[in-house]
């Protein structure tokens, strides 16, 4: 059965929709889990598929990330972030679990792809994504175009491979002072720049 | 113990923090500084957001292709609406609900009807009240409306006449009953256990699908408090390939293969 779609309903935008969901989870209502789950699958599912690279853990990770939502809603403050930062920051979370499990079990290569430099050169919207998450996809392409490859390399290794700044350093044989600069400029840059492109907006 | 960290240590950290991107010892620093500094707590929470972003941008995968990736969105689905469902059921799943859901549902539309005409005659702010009202009156017949649909689909996979059933002793949990049943039409899986114990802190239960050759995860869960557990799960199988069901005790989150005690084992019937 479809979800409703509440947004006309509640006349709400979609930051609102959002806490509404979050705020109906946490009191047990199964069907905003459904309607939450319908927003933030899909983005979810990108990132935890490019994070681990394997299609079958990955179904497991976002079923228990969004499970993880479920249980924890009560504990989602507003004040602390949009819930697209929430909901994210929990897959990334339970994906890195996994990923380190992982590498102690078996040493695992890097695979060499860039995820960052595919995302910085994306123009083409997502079908799939709504108005707002096209926007949000440009100002990060906009914002990646403007940090140099060292630092690019940095945000990709610890972002999306889950290496700690002592292991980035290892791979890539650079020293480990020089990492943490480029670790710090580049989340510096990041931020900066998508404020700025933002322009006030609530929702990164 | 966390050690202090400086201002300016923690300052240079935050980035890194925000990646989870430091020793476990050198990130616990940063966060307790983090916690009382009115400089580096915003600092840390609006890189935080910036990463976020990055993370909601990621490209969707090459692999695997978008209409495997919608079936699996809807697997997950399921298999998360069942455990949320799971979680409230000793609240909101009397045993006799399947008699009186009907009914629920029509009384639901009467309230809404009710609601409906009563708006017409209302205030604004009354209007506003019973157009809340009859939100939830509909939320509660949609709610009502798709446990009578997962009623129906539980009871077609359970009683199916292509549905093999997997009886499972217990070794650990020395009072537990369970049975998987196998509805090789929609090629769904439904665990349902009793009397199971409570998963010791930091674990979880996983179900595995057994074959001569691998080892399948068919889903993790944690009993109910009423130590009651009902787990769906869709997963396609050759017809001859199931040669047992176990559960065992795994870390919290499962795991990609078993590592840790089986609690329950099975092996499939004649059927």
């Amino acid at each position: 059965m479809n979800p409703p779609s509440p947004a006309p309903t509640y006349g709400l935008d979609n930051v609102d929709e959002d806490r509404e969901l979050v705020r109906r989870m946490s009191a047990g209502d199964t069907q905003a889990l459904a309607r939450f789950y319908e927003r933030w699958s899909r983005p979810v599912h990108a990132l935890v598929v490019q994070l681990l690279r394997d299609p079958d853990d990955a179904d497991d990770v976002v079923e228990d990330a969004f499970y993880q939502a479920w249980r924890q809603a009560s504990r989602y403050e507003p004040s602390r972030g949009a819930v697209s930062t929430w909901i994210i920051t929990i897959a990334r979370s339970r994906s890195l679990d996994r990923l380190r499990s992982r590498r102690r079990l078996r040493e695992e290569p890097l695979t060499p792809v860039s995820v960052l430099d595919e995302m910085a050169e994306t123009s083409a919207p997502d079908p799939a994504a709504g108005a707002e998450e096209a926007e949000v996809r440009e100002r990060v392409a906009l914002a990646l175009k403007e940090l140099p490859p060292e630092q690019r390399e940095v945000l990709e290794l610890a972002y999306f491979r889950g290496l700690s700044q002592t292991e980035i350093a290892e791979r890539t044989g650079q020293p480990l002072g020089t990492v943490k600069t480029r670790t710090r400029l580049a989340g510096q840059k990041l931020r900066e720049r998508l404020a700025a492109l933002r322009g006030g907006a609530e929702r990164v | 113990m966390t050690r202090e960290m400086s201002h300016d240590e923690a300052s240079e950290l935050l980035a890194a923090a925000a990646l989870d991107a430091l020793a476990a010892d050198e990130q616990s620093a940063v966060l307790a500084h983090a916690a009382t500094c009115a400089t580096c707590g915003p600092e840390l929470e609006a890189l935080r957001q910036a990463l976020a972003a990055l993370g909601n941008s990621a490209p969707p995968p090459s692999k695997p292709a978008t209409p495997d990736v919608e079936r699996r969105l809807q697997r997950i689905r399921m298999r998360l609406l069942a455990r949320a469902e799971a979680d409230r059921a000793p609240l909101q799943m009397p045993a006799r609900r399947r008699n009186i859901a009907p009914w629920l549902a029509a009384a639901a539309a009467l309230l809404i009807a009710v609601l409906l005409f009563s708006q017409q005659r209302s205030t604004s702010a009354a209007l506003a009240q019973a157009n809340q009202k009859a939100v939830a009156a509909t939320a509660a017949v949609d709610t009502l409306q798709a446990k009578i649909a997962q009623d129906q689909r539980e009871i077609h996979d359970l009683t199916g006449p292509n549905t093999s059933v997997v009886n499972m002793s217990t070794s650990g949990a020395a009072e537990a009953t369970a049975m998987m049943f196998w509805d090789k039409t929609n090629n769904t899986w439904s665990f349902y256990a009793h009397r199971m114990p409570p998963v010791p802190a930091g674990k979880t239960y996983q179900i595995w699908l057994l074959t001569p050759t691998e080892k399948i995860s068919a889903g993790t869960f944690t009993p109910a408090p009423d130590s009651s557990v009902e787990v769906h799960a869709t997963y396609a199988l050759p017809h001859d390939a199931l040669r047992g069901v176990a559960v065992s005790e795994e870390p919290a989150g499962g795991v990609p293969q078993p590592t840790g005690r089986i609690v329950i084992l099975g092996s499939p019937g004649p059927k």
